[in-house]
This record gives C-alpha cells, structure tokens and sequence, in this order.
C-alpha cells in the first residue's frame, strides 16, 4: 500500500452520508510521495504531450510562438493540484474508486464549461460498480471550517450540485463514456451505467477537504444538517478531511520538482 | 429513420435499452410522437393525448441511454471511415433516435448553453443520417441560431463563437455564398490573433495560462478542420480531405485533454464525426470517380442561385456509392423511392453517365412520363438544371402523330437534343417508325409502375418490350415507388440477370418525414344552430405511418358555410366533398392541402366553399395575378376559377388545358395556393410534394363504373404529403363516409409487388375459363395494345414463318410471358399466350400486304386500320388532295365532319370522342368545335356557341364540356385521327410540292395546338400561350425569312429566348388581359427557359 490510511480521528456516519477525518503522519507523507503519489505527480508523460502538440500546430496556418511560449515553461505544481491528485490516489486505494481522470477544473478565469466535478469515475460496492465524483479542496487557512467550504463557490455548494442537478452528473457520465469506451475498464464502466440509467440518484459523491493545519472537528461539524436529502434518493455522500503534517504543502512541491529533475536523467 | 416500432429497433438488445426495458421505451416512443406531432399539427388538429407523468424524466432517461450507445461506438465509427457494419448502425440507429427527442427540447436562453445544445442537436443530426430534418428545424429556430457577439469577448470565447457561426452554415448550408463566408471567417481569425492571443496571456497566473494555451491549440486544430469541410464542400478538394479532417480533429481533441476541458474534448468528437458524414454525403464525394460531364454538372448544382445542392439524402447515398447507380455494367436498373426521395437527382446522374458513355456515338436519351402534365413538369426541370452544362433538352408533343417539325428535329444527325421527353404512346410511334438514327443510349421511365395499370400497363409493357427488340445496347432506369420485389422487374429488363439492379428506399431506414394518416368525418356540434365541426381518427394499422391512437377535432365549428344536415344526419355521414374541402381549408394554415374527389363537379364544389372560408383578405401575389391574367385571355374573363386564386384556391382536373394545369401545379408548387382541388389524375402530374392531401372517396371513374383505388395508386398520392423542406409531418385523410370499416381496410393494405398488365388480363380470363379461346377475344379492346406489338413484329420480320419461328423469342421481351414463363404453376397461360401470337401471326398474314406497315405508321391496330380504309372508300364525299390541304379542311365547307364521322365509329378512338357529352352529338358539331378552334377562336366563344346550357350557374359547366371537348376528345382523338386517316387515305404524298407536303403534314399539328399556320404551330411547341400564337408566328415568320435556316422547333426558341417585353407587346391581342411582359413570364414558366 502506497497511500497511508491514516489516522482516524472523527467519524460521523448515516445511512447515506458519512465524514470522517484522518491524520497523515510525515512518515506516512514521505511514503505517499516516494511511491504512486509522486509518481502522479511528477508525471512525466505530459512532457511528451506538449511537443506533440506544438508540432501539428503549424499545420493549422494559425501562428504558433505564442502558445509555444506558454507551454515551453516548466509546469508549475499548484497546491491544489496537490490535492487533487492526493484524493485521486487516496479513494483508488481506500475506497474502493477508480477514476480514469481527473477532470475539468473549477477554474473561473478560464471560463470552465463544466462545473462539477475535479474526479469522476466508479466506485466497487456490494451492488457492484456505480458512479464516483470527487470535489477536492485544499486549504492551508488557519480558520476552522476554512472559507473554501463555504460560499457558492464553496465545497457544499458543489457537491449539493452534484448530488442535485441531474443534468450536471448526465454530462459527466456522458464524457466518461469518452475515455471508458475501448479502454481496460469499460466493464465498470457499463455496470455503473446501468445502474444510473434505472435511478439517476445511484452514485457516490465524495468531498475531500485537504489541510497541512491541525486537525479540528469543527472543519466537517455539523455538515450533515447541511446535506438533509429525501428518502427517494439513492446517493451516498462522503466527506473525508485529510490532515497532512502542518505546512508540508509547499515542502510537497520542492521534493516532487526535485523527483522529476532526477527522473530525467 | 422510423421510430414507429421499436420492435423494429435493432438497439433493443444493447445494455442501455435493456436496462430501459421494452414497455418504458415504447411508452417514450409514444410520447416522442405525440409530441411531435401536436408542435407541428397542434394548431388545427387539437390533439386530445393522455397526460404521462413523468413523461420528461422518461425521455431524459431514454435520451441518455441512445447517447451512449452513440458515443460507445463513436471512436470506432470515426475510425476507420465506418468500421464495421454493426458499429456504424448503433451509432446511426442511436443518433438518430437521440436527435428525436432533442429536436422537442427548448433552446436554452444563455448563449454558451444554447450553443451547446445546438452543436449537440446538429452532430447526432449527421452522424443518424437526419440532416434534412435539420435543416428543417434550423428553419424553424431562427432566432436559437443568432451568434452571440464576440465584440469585448476574450480570445478563446471570439474563437469559439465565431466557429460557431461557421458551423451553423455548414449546418444550414443555405447557398454558395452562405458557406464561402466561412472562408473569411477563418481568415479573418488569423489575422485576430495577431493583436488579440498575447493579451490573453496577460492576466493569468500559470496554471491558467497552460489551460489556455492547450485550450487554444485545440481552437486552432478545429478552425482548421472547419475551413477544411467548408473547402471540399464548395469544391470538392482536396482529396484527401478526410485524413486531414483525422488529423486536425484528433489534435484538437487530444490538446483539449491536456486542457483538462471535458467541454473542448466532447464537441469535436462529435463534429469529426459529422464532418466525415457530410464529406461522404457530398454530391462531390458521390461523383468523385465520374466523369467531367458530371463534375461539371455537380459544380452547377453547388453554385446556383436558387436551391443550391450540397448532399445527398441518404437513399441517394446509397444508390450512388452502395448499389451501382453507376455502375456500367447494370443494364436495367429499377429505382423505388417515393417523392420527396430525390429520384430526379438520380436520374440526372444517370443520364449524364449514359450521354458521356456514348458521346461519340452522337447517343441520346429517352425520358418517357405517363401523362403530359409530368413530361412538361420534367422538361422544365431538366432544361434548368441541364442548360448550363450545354445538354439539350426537348419534348415531343402528346399528339400521337409525328409532324413535321418534330421529324425534323428527330432525324437530324447533328446533336439537336440530348435529352427527348415524351409520352409512351409517342414514342412508340417514334421508335417503331425508326425515327431517330442515333443510337438510344438510355431509356428513363418514370412512374413506371403503370406497368401495372388497367388503361395504359400494356401500352408500357411493349414499349418497354419493343425498346429491347429494336434497340439492343439501350439500358433502362426505371423510377417507381412503392414496389416490392422490383428485383424481378430489373432482372427481365436487363441483358443477362446479374446486370439487373434494383435500389430500394427499403435498404435504408431513412423518410422524408413523418406521415399522420386517418379518417375524418363530421361530427354535430350543438354549440351552434345546425353546428358540426370535423373529427379524425388516426390510424395506427398501416405500415410507415406515425402510430398514433384516438379520434381528433379538427378547427372550429362549422368550417365551412353549410349547415349541419348537409355532412351529417342520424342516418350517417353525407357530403363528403364538403366535408374534404373543410379538412383541406382548417389544415391549409400551416401549408398547400389537396382536397381530391373522384369527379370534376365535386371538385368545383369544393372548391367554391373552399373560397368561401379562405382567410385571405390582401390582393393577389403577382405570380397568382399573372395567372388570373392569363385564364381571362385564354379561357374567359369571367371564368369562376380567377375569382378563387385571388382566395388561394385553385383547381385541377381533365377539364382545364395542360397549360392551365401546368400553372396551377406551378402556383402550388411555390406555394402560392392554399387549397388546391384535384381529382385523382393529380397524382400522376404531381411531381412534388405538399404539406397534407385529403381524400371525399377511395373509389375512381373506370369507364361507365368506379373502382377502388390500387393500394399503389393510394400510396403514391399519400406519399406527396410532407414536404421534405418543412414539413416534419404529412396529413393524410380519407373521409370516412357511409363504410367504416372498408375504408380502414383499405389504408391497411400495402402495395405489393408489381404486377403486368398482361398477366392480370390472363388471369382473368383464366378465372372465367377462356383462357383457351384467347385467340377470339382478341379482338378486344383492352388486347389493342398486344395487337398493335405483333403488328410491329410483323412489319419488322416481314416474313411469316420467321415471326412464327421468334415469337417465343420475341413474346420474352415482355413482362409478362417472361413472368408466366417463369413459374411452372402458370405455364398454361404462357403457353396460351404463345398460341394466340402465332394465330394472330398467321391472321394478320392474311390481311392485306401493308397493313401492319400501317399499324406502325398510325398506331391504330391492324383491326382499326381496316376498318378505316373501308369507310374512307365508303364515304359518300370521298376527299380529295386539295380537300386535305388546311385551308380547305378548315373552311366551312370543309369536309371533317366525314373524317369525324368514320372517327367515332372506330375503336380506339371512339370513346373519347363519344365522352364529350351534350344532346344530339354529331360529327358535324365535332367538325365545326375543331374548326373554329384551329381558326383562333376563343374558349368563351366556342363555349357560348356550343357548350350553354339552361341554368347553369356562372357558366363553369359549360366551360369545364368545352375544354373536356377539346383538350380531351379533339385535341388527343382528333388530330390522331385525323393524322391517321390521312395516311390512310390513299394520297400519294411524293406527288406533292414540297410545299404542299409541308402543309398538309402539318394539319394534325394545327388541330393539336388550335391555330392555322406552321408558324404558330411552332410557336405553341414552344409551349406559347395559343391567344400570342398567331401573331407571335407572323413576327417569327417575318425572321426566319431574312434567316437562312430552315424553321425548325429549335430555331423557334431561340427566337423566342432573343424577344423583349416590348417585342411580346406587339405580339398580344389588343384586348387581351395579359401584358407583354405577362405573356413572356408566362412562357418562360411554361417553358422552363428562366
């Protein structure tokens, strides 16, 4: 196992909705980053992408320096990139999920079309496989709960889409037909469908919130009043708080940047 | 694509319909259908469905379930331009079914959602095969299509709605210059990108900036791809569009991953897709292997003004690159497409491959129609479309008689046509006279399934026969809807059987639209004193129809202005000739309705009310205006039918001249008419589709008695509802009447395979027991046709016992024998066949020499023939040379009334003539008719004189005996008669001056067109109004002698094409309603020199 289960240290459970928070040790980080994290990280393969990219773009008569410029630099690793691909990495392997991809970002400068989810992809249960989306924020505030849970912007407002606008999960389902079609796991792929085609509301949702402060109860307190839902549906709502060694992130990105330069050679 | 019976889904065994499970898809089906048609026919038929709850949710479900079989494939289907078969149907079937229900949904308000939807809406359009539905819903959502500005838009977003807005022409494709713009915009895109990439970057932190930068290259790679489907659909390069749409479409979606933009990666999955659709649909792409006479052709169709063509519907498709449209090899080729399946197109195609094929030889090809009414709707078109690239194309007249004009034209060696229109009984004449001494490379036979007619099948049949006997390279098209097992009809036809071909609508899942076909009838409405209002009951029996249950009100109370005990009373239904014009006039809101009774009283009834009720209230269109103009000229001012097109109703039937009728099917056709009231012959004269046909009865006119409708005959005027263009559903109704139950059962019925005439006959005959004295029933009439075929025979062999020793060989030639020959269980009735060949072989042996050269040369029986030359040695006042001569037959001392009166005691043209109806019928009154109407009299006057009768109305009676008189008995019978007994009369034509040759040649000629000189005659071959006729003629006359051509049908029209309005002016009759410039539009439409 690459990816520590950690501690848990608050657990709040339901019939459909359960959180839970967990502590990562440094010990348990340094294994994380030596082994699939890191790996995901680092992620050498997109280097190849970029030069790919640049070289049909002649083709099209469209000027290319431009964009060039851009993607020449050395991709920089955001915090939240960090935790996107943490919970990635954390639910594969604790949670029974498999996510293809991580998927379009809640980026408003760019004008993203499609809110939703940073994860989709399936989850194994009893029944089978259904469908998994996976909201990731990442906080270093020293608040409790941090500002990005709140808001419309906010983690609750997401997920409460998720698990409320149908028409935002049939967008989802379609595009990972896209990449599932043709591909090792489009087995998972059709039971989850299957399922979510007899009752749209058959999915699992997991909220990751991912701190390097210390840990506190009141980050996910009180948020199953938040999420009341009707009899008649069938979601599962996880929210799990992962609580890293105080002020690692920044520390994450120099030892992957550092991974990859040793990679290459 | 038909949605009618999921059973027929070839999806239902897919995990996602699985999981739907088969009653909740058909619950959605159901609703599909309700729904579309209340959008489309809710406005005058108040549907009256059951509520669904739920019904929204369903649909999602179920739309989501076809959009994943779709996309599951999708990859695949992109790939290796189709792969497999199966791969390519689920993508087909489940785009198709997915565009369904999404074509019902609201557009979204917010620009980026609504450009989602509609790119999404475009895309499964295409990839299921359903562009002309597209098209259809483009027209009604103009407002859904507005790009959105770009004004103060980011880079990215200028870029993609830009690309929108050249992807919505690509969609639309509404004429050359609608997409040559999308080479500016891209164009123009470069040159944005100067000024407008870089400070895009400005702002961005670099995380944001990468996305963009990935999110940029895929705009790009798609710009790129949209320029490339915008060129080869202007011009069909490069060839290798298709590996460079791959390759612009994959990086696209490739740097749309990087992008982590699932919005970028999806659209151009869907457009790649589509783009190879529309590649491969291209007329380009279809004719990419033919020759130049046909790229040629295809470029004309790209750039014209008017109806520009781009693709092909998918029975196009498949004909042309699936199933050998052509492929040299197939000899006889039989096309099953209903209207509205674009076999026009086709036949173009064909022709133009058999013109290239043989154009050494000088080849021309033959396009023979049922009716005259089709032969001059097809000259029309095929001259438009075949001018431009230098293909002449000309008609022959109806007459069944070759004047001199047209003698001419035919043996010209020089290339004075590609193309000759004619009817069968024309061409036979001209065939078995060997008229024309350039190779027959062709033979285009339209409505083909006549074969199968009771009046004209056998006429066909031998046509189709002698053309296999006299011409043995010819190769056939054979156009006919509603045939199954036309493979039989193809193999006979062809050389050998694998050169036969048939292509059927059937092979592709593919319809113009959907069709609502009910009954309707009267219901009491106590709403109002003596109140009614119209019900229609769908019918969910027949195949092809939207299934749909429950019984319907349609419009208000009393849509027509007659009281309740007139179509209803407790003793049934009454009226049904109101009660159509009422469903016609309710549902001619939403476009052209036809309203056909099985007589023309009814149909001027019906009109009338229908005129009554119209809602029209501003003045006539001018197009509408220039025909109400020329009816005043040409028939009579007063004539009722001006009064009901200015209230958009107009009238069709046997009793108006061809040109009237050609004006009318004009006027419907642009849609200038609301109702247009018909008998049934429309169906054979009507090329083109309307929005909803309306039947008073199933039953039809056969001599002295009515008979149902064939199933065939039905279905070819129910498939002419629903216009492909805009209409998403075609009404069809039949009144109920006073026998429910026989009216469902015949709509239930399907039409069948194709049946000859021939073998019908003998199947009679065998039923009563007289096959084995076929030989004495012969003689016949409805065996004149068989006769007039041995005849020819006879005439070519020349030799009794060589016919003898052929006639198995040559009977084969047929359909029929060969189809009796075939079967062992009806042998005897081929054999019996074989026998009554020989026997009238032998008999006509014994008549005397020259008969059956006669037969040819008339195109009367050998019977006939004899029975003429005796009478012609009986008459009292036998005529002599000069009697034949124009000026004298013509005077009043003339000696037609002789003529007539040996006319209406013979066979094949006595019924006609005897038709004309009125008391104390003779010869002399048909002789003084002809007369004064080959001397320039007008219609009025001639119905004054001898058509009035005591109470009647408004004169319509009397003018509808006049032009049934004419244009029927006279027109047809008279000048066949006439030209036939002339040749009969013993005259030694070789003896005459050139001059008298001429004149006395061209008499029939004369009688056919009503005017007396040979200009005039030419004049109207040129489809002239007769009133400018005379005048126009003298002025031709006045140039053809400063010319040093001879006058000839071609020199005519180009004199014709040179006149101004002004020169047209000098040539209308002084009191005449029409204009200079009304007389020349009105040819130009006659004549389709536009």
């Amino acid at each position: 196992m690459s990816v520590a289960e950690g501690n848990r240290v608050y657990s709040n459970a339901s019939v459909h909705h359960s959180a839970f928070e967990i502590v990562w040790t440094n010990k348990d980080l340094d294994a994380a980053l030596s082994g699939l994290l890191g790996d995901v990280l680092s992620d050498p393969n997109r280097i190849d992408d970029i030069e790919s990219t640049l070289d049909g773009l002649a083709e099209t008569e469209f000027e290319a320096t431009g964009v060039r410029r851009i993607l020449a630099s050395r991709e920089e690793l955001t915090n939240w990139r960090v935790g996107e691909m943490l919970s990635l990495v954390y639910l594969q392997e604790h949670q029974r999920c498999l996510f293809p991809w991580p998927t379009g970002r809640d980026n408003r400068k760019a004008g993203s079309s499609l809110p939703g989810a940073d994860l989709a992809g399936f989850t194994g249960d009893e029944a089978g496989y259904c469908f998994a989306f996976g909201e990731t924020k990442t906080s270093s505030e020293r608040r409790y709960p941090p500002r990005v849970m709140h808001g419309d912007d906010g983690r609750i407002s997401q997920l409460k889409a998720l698990r409320d606008d149908q028409s935002i999960r049939d967008k989802l389902v379609r595009y990972l037909l896209f990449k599932s079609a043709s591909s090792p796991w489009m087995k998972q792929y059709q039971s989850a469908a299957k399922r979510y085609i007899s009752d749209p509301t058959d999915i699992s949702i997991y909220g990751l919130l991912i701190r390097d402060v210390e840990s506190n109860s009141k980050d996910l307190h009180g948020l199953g009043r938040k999420f009341i839902q009707t009899a008649t549906t069938r979601t599962r709502l996880k929210l799990i708080a992962i609580y890293l060694p105080t002020d690692s992130l920044s520390s994450v990105k120099t030892r992957v940047i550092s991974r990859s330069a040793n990679n290459e050679f | 694509m038909n949605s009618e019976v999921p059973l027929a889904n070839p999806l239902l065994s897919h995990w996602a319909l699985q999981t739907i499970g088969k009653s909740d898809l058909e619950l959605a089906h159901q609703i599909l259908h309700q729904r579309l048609a209340s959008q489309t026919v809710g406005n005058q038929i108040t549907f009256n469905f059951q509520n669904h709850v739920g019904a929204d949710r369903l649909l999602e479900r179920v739309l989501l379930a076809y959009e994943l079989i779709a996309i599951e494939s999708l990859g695949e289907f992109i790939q290796a331009e189709g792969g497999q078969e199966d791969t390519r149907d689920n993508v087909l079937f489940a785009a198709s079914h997915a565009f369904e229900i999404r074509r019902l949904q609201e557009v979204p308000d917010q620009d980026l959602a609504r450009i989602l939807h509609i790119l999404q809406l475009s895309t499964l359009a295409y990839c299921g095969d359903r562009w002309s539905d597209l098209r259809r819903w483009y027209q009604e959502h103009k407002i859904a299509l507005r790009v959105p500005s770009s004004a103060d838009a980011p880079w990215d977003r200028r870029l993609r709605y830009r690309l929108f807005d050249c992807w919505v022409r690509l969609f639309r494709k509404d004429g050359w210059d609608d997409l040559d713009r999308i080479r500016d915009t891209i164009a123009g895109l470069r040159s944005d990108q100067q000024r407008m990439e870089a400070p895009s970057f400005e702002n961005g932190d670099q995380a944001s900036n990468r996305a963009l930068a990935f999110r940029l290259t895929a705009l790009y790679h798609w710009a790129k791809a949209t320029e490339i489907v915008a060129l080869y659909m202007l011009d069909g390069r490069p060839a290798d569009s298709l590996e460079l749409l791959d390759k612009h479409f994959e990086s696209s979606i490739q740097a749309a991953s990087n992008a982590l933009d699932p919005q970028m990666e999806v659209i151009p999955r869907w457009l790649h897709a589509s783009s190879q659709m529309m590649v491969t649909n291209s007329l380009w792409w279809a004719t990419r292997t033919v020759n130049s006479k046909t790229s040629e052709f295809v470029r004309e169709l790209t750039h014209r003004e008017n109806h520009a063509m781009f693709e092909l519907l998918p029975p196009q498709r498949a004909a042309l690159l699936e199933q050998g449209l052509l492929d040299q090899a197939k000899t006889a080729i039989v096309i099953d497409l209903p209207t509205s399946g674009g076999k026009t197109l086709l036949a173009q195609f064909r022709i133009l491959q058999a013109i290239n094929q043989f154009s050494a030889d000088q080849a021309w090809v033959a396009y023979v129609a049922p009716t005259r009414a089709l032969c001059a709707q097809v000259t029309r078109r095929l001259r438009q479309d075949f001018s431009p690239i230098n293909l002449r194309v000309e008609q022959l007249t109806g007459a069944v008689e070759v004047d001199a004009f047209e003698e001419a034209l035919l043996s010209d060696t020089e290339r004075s046509f590609d193309v000759l229109i004619s009817t069968p009984e024309k061409l036979s004449l001209v065939i078995r006279n060997g008229l024309v001494s350039r190779p027959l490379a062709l033979v285009v036979m339209d409505e083909a399934h006549n074969l199968a007619d009771a009046t004209r099948g056998l006429r066909i049949e031998f046509l189709l026969a002698t053309f296999k006997q006299d011409c043995p390279k010819v190769a056939f098209l054979l156009l006919m809807p509603y045939v199954d097992d036309s493979e039989s009809v193809a193999r006979w036809l062809a050389r050998d059987a694998s050169a036969g071909q048939s292509i059927s609508l059937s092979t592709t899942p593919w319809k113009p639209n959907e069709r609502i076909i009910g009954l309707f009838r009267a219901v009491a409405d106590e709403s109002e004193r003596a109140g009614w209002h119209l019900a229609y009951e769908t019918l969910t029996t027949t195949p092809k129809t939207m299934p749909l249950k429950g019984t319907h009100r349609v419009g208000e109370v009393k849509p027509l202005n007659v009281p309740r005990s007139q179509v209803v009373s407790k003793d049934g239904q009454k009226g049904v000739g109101l009660q159509t014009a009422a469903i016609s006039s309710v549902m001619s809101s939403r476009g052209t309705s036809i309203a056909v009774a099985n007589n023309i009283g009814t149909v001027w009834k019906m009109a009338r009310k229908a005129a009554e009720v119209s809602p029209i209230t501003q003045s006539a269109p001018d197009d509408v205006r220039l025909v109400q103009d020329f009816l005043r000229s040409e028939i009579d001012p007063n004539f009722e039918l001006v009064e009901m097109l200015e209230k958009g109703v107009g009238v069709h039937h046997a009793g108006l001249s061809d040109d009237v009728r050609s004006l009318m099917e004009w006027l419907a056709e642009s849609g200038q008419l609301r109702v247009m009231c018909a008998t049934s012959t429309i169906a054979q004269g009507l090329n083109f589709p309307v929005s909803s046909i309306f039947l008073a009865s199933r039953f039809v006119p056969h001599k002295a008695h009515s008979v149902a409708m064939s199933p065939r005959e039905f279905w070819n005027l129910a498939g002419r509802a629903g216009r492909i263009g805009h209409d998403s559903v075609g009404v069809v109704g039949l009144a109920e009447g006073t026998d429910r139950e026989s009216a469902i059962e015949f709509v239930s019925k399907s039409t069948g395979t194709l049946v000859s005439r021939l073998v019908t006959l003998l199947d009679d005959l065998a039923t009563t027991g007289e096959l084995a004295d076929l030989s004495g029933i012969l003689w016949q009439d409805q065996w004149d046709d068989f006769r007039c075929y041995i005849a020819h025979l006879s005439a070519e062999k020349k030799d009794l016992d060589t016919v003898l020793s052929n006639s198995e060989q040559l009977l084969r030639n047929t359909y029929g024998y060969t189809t009796l020959r075939n079967d062992p269980s009806t042998r005897q009735k081929a054999d019996a066949l074989l026998d009554a060949t020989r026997n009238y072989a032998r008999k006509l042996a014994n008549m005397p020499p020259g008969t059956a050269e006669l037969a040819d040369a008339t195109g009367f029986s050998p019977e006939t023939v004899q029975k003429a030359i005796f009478a012609m040695r009986n008459l009292e006042d036998r005529l002599t040379t000069s009697d034949w001569m124009p000026e004298s037959l013509f005077a009043d001392a003339g000696k037609m009334a002789g003529l007539y009166g040996i006319m209406l005691n013979l066979p094949q043209l006595q019924d006609q003539l005897k038709a004309i109806g009125g008391n104390g019928f003779d010869h002399t009154r048909l002789s003084n008719i002809t007369r004064d109407w080959v001397n320039g009299k007008p219609i009025s006057d001639i119905t004054k004189e001898y058509f009035v009768k005591e109470g009647d109305v408004g004169g319509t009676n009397a003018l509808t005996d006049t032009c049934k008189a004419i244009y029927r008995a006279i027109v047809n019978n008279g000048t066949w008669g006439v030209a036939a007994l002339r040749q009969l009369s013993g005259i030694d034509v070789d003896s005459l001056s050139e001059t008298e040759r001429r004149r006395m040649r061209i008499l029939p000629a004369m009688i056919y067109h009503g005017v007396n000189s040979e200009e005039a005659v030419l004049m109207r071959m040129n489809a002239v109004p007769r009133t400018a006729a005379e005048l126009l003629g003298s002025m031709y006359c006045e140039v053809a002698d400063h010319d040093a051509n001879k006058p000839s049908v071609t020199h005519a029209r180009d004199f014709l094409k040179s006149l101004t309005s002004a020169d047209w002016d000098r040539a209308r009759p002084a009191d005449s309603h029409l204009s200079g410039s009304g007389y020349q539009t009105v040819w130009q439409v006659l004549s389709g020199e536009t």
